[in-house]
């Protein structure tokens, strides 16, 4: 009977897997994917979701292992490095998050700005959020490299502070597409008094935006402006038709009364 | 007649020939369990559409490779990196106007953010394509390569200017199914299905798949005629709903513009 790809992981010691793991994210096993192309993270995380409850966490803690090991001395080729990190988002391990955050924070570790970029793109992604102040440190530490990912964060805690920062993103329209994206999908988790306040605020600030980013705002104020209006509108209809319907049954019952006097 | 890969296997050096026939002789010893590179050799013995010299110079990589003392599936693989694309090119009367390719819905969304948060990306896939051209979105996407290497696309043969998702049951099952995507399990399947027009004179050139562009893919089937312009998928079975195989061709990198449509289908156990 042969062996499925999980079934082989999954008679693995745990130093056995922890070496399979390191290879695997360095692109030298045989992944199943959807796609010859697949990043390796990807088909990695489909894998875990076919092991065993135990495996799965044996996993974690190989991976988490690795991460220490990389926090300890970030080395390696890049592509592995950025595979290991991105794992993170598919493991959703607190002890993971926390180390990327703290190593992010580390001044003495040095990261390539690459590698940077995914850490900061990973912790962006998570829950919980980091403080506002990461955010801004990482954010002027290089707007054109980390300006997305912090402007993404922060859109999760306060949308305020997010907006505060698009005027200071370079004039580079993959940027700004990528920070005017966030706006939009964020703009729609927020609930509708959050949604009418950010397209009320928005105005204020796109003057001072670069002429990438200034289009796509415009753009979104477009579209979401009449959403807010239509959303008020039905909103005031219902009232209104509450009111009438009210009007009407209190006429109604007028008249029974009347009628029942006649 | 014997096949261009036996052809060009008596045309190695004896050296390089015995060290050919030695990993596929481990790997045929060990097919009950790790079926995978069996069947590669056995694609590898059908194929019809490398030519017997293109067969020789893959098997002369495989076995430097092997010489190098790499490990017979990771020489395999690299053999197969460094001879793709090499099938036949289709005739222009040929080509189909639109193509279709599946993927990862993660994967893709790492292709269209790099190092950028991807929960807004992928969230943004699952609402489709923007109809506005001046929604960012729509350029991220249109900037986006579609692949890291060589794309695998498939097309319509009765209607080649039509998605060839269309006549599929619309659920990931169904296209995992007809596709050949054997390698991934039927549960917790996200896929994206991107369809985008082959019109431009600049667009990349179709070839005809082989064993070399399919690498470590053991769900890959050579197609038997040689003269047969493009691949098919093999449907995995049971095949309940009879889906018939679908004519695939491989081209080379590529972005994204000129994308018709942006469609997610996801199955959770």
């Amino acid at each position: 009977m042969m062996a499925t790809p999980a079934e082989t992981v999954d008679q693995f010691s745990p130093d056995q897997l922890r070496e399979w793991l390191k290879q695997a994210l360095a692109g030298q096993e045989s992944l199943p994917g959807v796609s010859n192309d697949e990043f390796p993270q990807v088909s990695i995380a489909r894998l875990a979701r076919q092991l065993p409850a135990v495996t799965q966490e044996a996993l974690k803690q190989a991976h988490l292992e690795l991460l220490q090991e990389w926090a300890g001395g970030p080395s390696g080729a890049e592509e592995y490095q950025e595979e290991l990190i991105a794992l993170t988002r598919s493991f959703r391990m607190p002890e993971a998050l926390q180390l990327l955050a703290s190593t992010a924070k580390n001044s003495d570790v040095s990261l390539s700005s690459t590698v940077r970029q995914t850490v900061l793109a990973v912790l962006a992604d998570a829950q919980p959020q980091q403080s506002t102040i990461f955010w801004i440190r990482q954010f002027d530490a290089d707007q054109a490299k980390f300006g997305v990912a912090a402007i993404t964060a922060l859109l999760k805690t306060d949308w305020r502070d997010a907006l505060d920062l698009l005027p200071f993103l370079p004039n580079d329209e993959e940027v700004a597409d990528a920070a005017a994206v966030a706006v939009d999908v964020n703009y729609q988790r927020l609930p509708l008094a959050e949604q009418r306040k950010l397209v009320r605020a928005l105005p204020d600030v796109l003057p001072r935006c670069s002429e990438s980013l200034r289009p796509s705002l415009e753009y979104f104020l477009e579209k979401n402006h009449a959403a807010v209006v239509r959303s008020l509108r039905a909103g005031l209809e219902g009232v209104l038709k509450d009111s009438a319907d009210a009007f009407t049954d209190q006429a109604s019952l007028v008249e029974d009364e009347s009628s029942k006097a006649a | 007649m014997p096949s261009a890969s036996d052809q060009a296997l008596a045309l190695l050096p004896d050296e390089h020939r015995q060290r050919v026939e030695g990993a596929f002789a481990e790997w045929e010893g060990a097919a009950a369990n790790q079926p995978a590179p069996h069947q590669w050799r056995l694609n590898l013995e059908a194929e019809t559409a490398l030519s017997v010299e293109d067969c020789r110079a893959f098997l002369e990589y495989f076995a430097t490779e092997l010489a190098a003392g790499r490990d017979s599936a990771e020489a395999w693989k690299k053999a197969c990196y460094g001879n793709q694309l090499l099938g036949r090119e289709l005739a222009k009367a040929q080509q189909p106007q639109v193509l279709g390719r599946v993927m990862d819905l993660e994967h893709y969304a790492r292709l269209l953010a790099p190092r950028m948060p991807l929960g807004e990306a992928m969230e943004k896939l699952r609402q489709g394509l923007p109809a506005d051209e001046r929604d960012p979105f729509r350029r991220q996407l249109a900037r986006a390569p579609l692949s890291r290497f060589i794309i695998w696309a498939c097309f319509q043969e009765n209607d080649p200017g039509t998605s060839p998702f269309q006549p599929l049951p619309a659920n990931a099952r169904a296209v995992r199914c007809a596709l050949g995507l054997g390698r991934i399990p039927e549960t917790n399947l996200r896929l994206v299905l991107l369809t985008w027009r082959h019109t431009e004179p600049s667009d990349p050139v179709l070839h005809r798949p082989t064993v070399a562009d399919a690498a470590d893919n053991n769900f890959y089937r050579p197609v038997g005629d040689p003269d047969f312009p493009w691949g098919l998928t093999e449907p995995l079975p049971p095949n309940e709903d009879g889906l018939a195989r679908q004519p695939e061709v491989v081209i080379k990198k590529r972005d994204g513009r000129n994308l018709i449509s942006v469609v997610v289908l996801e199955e959770t156990a």
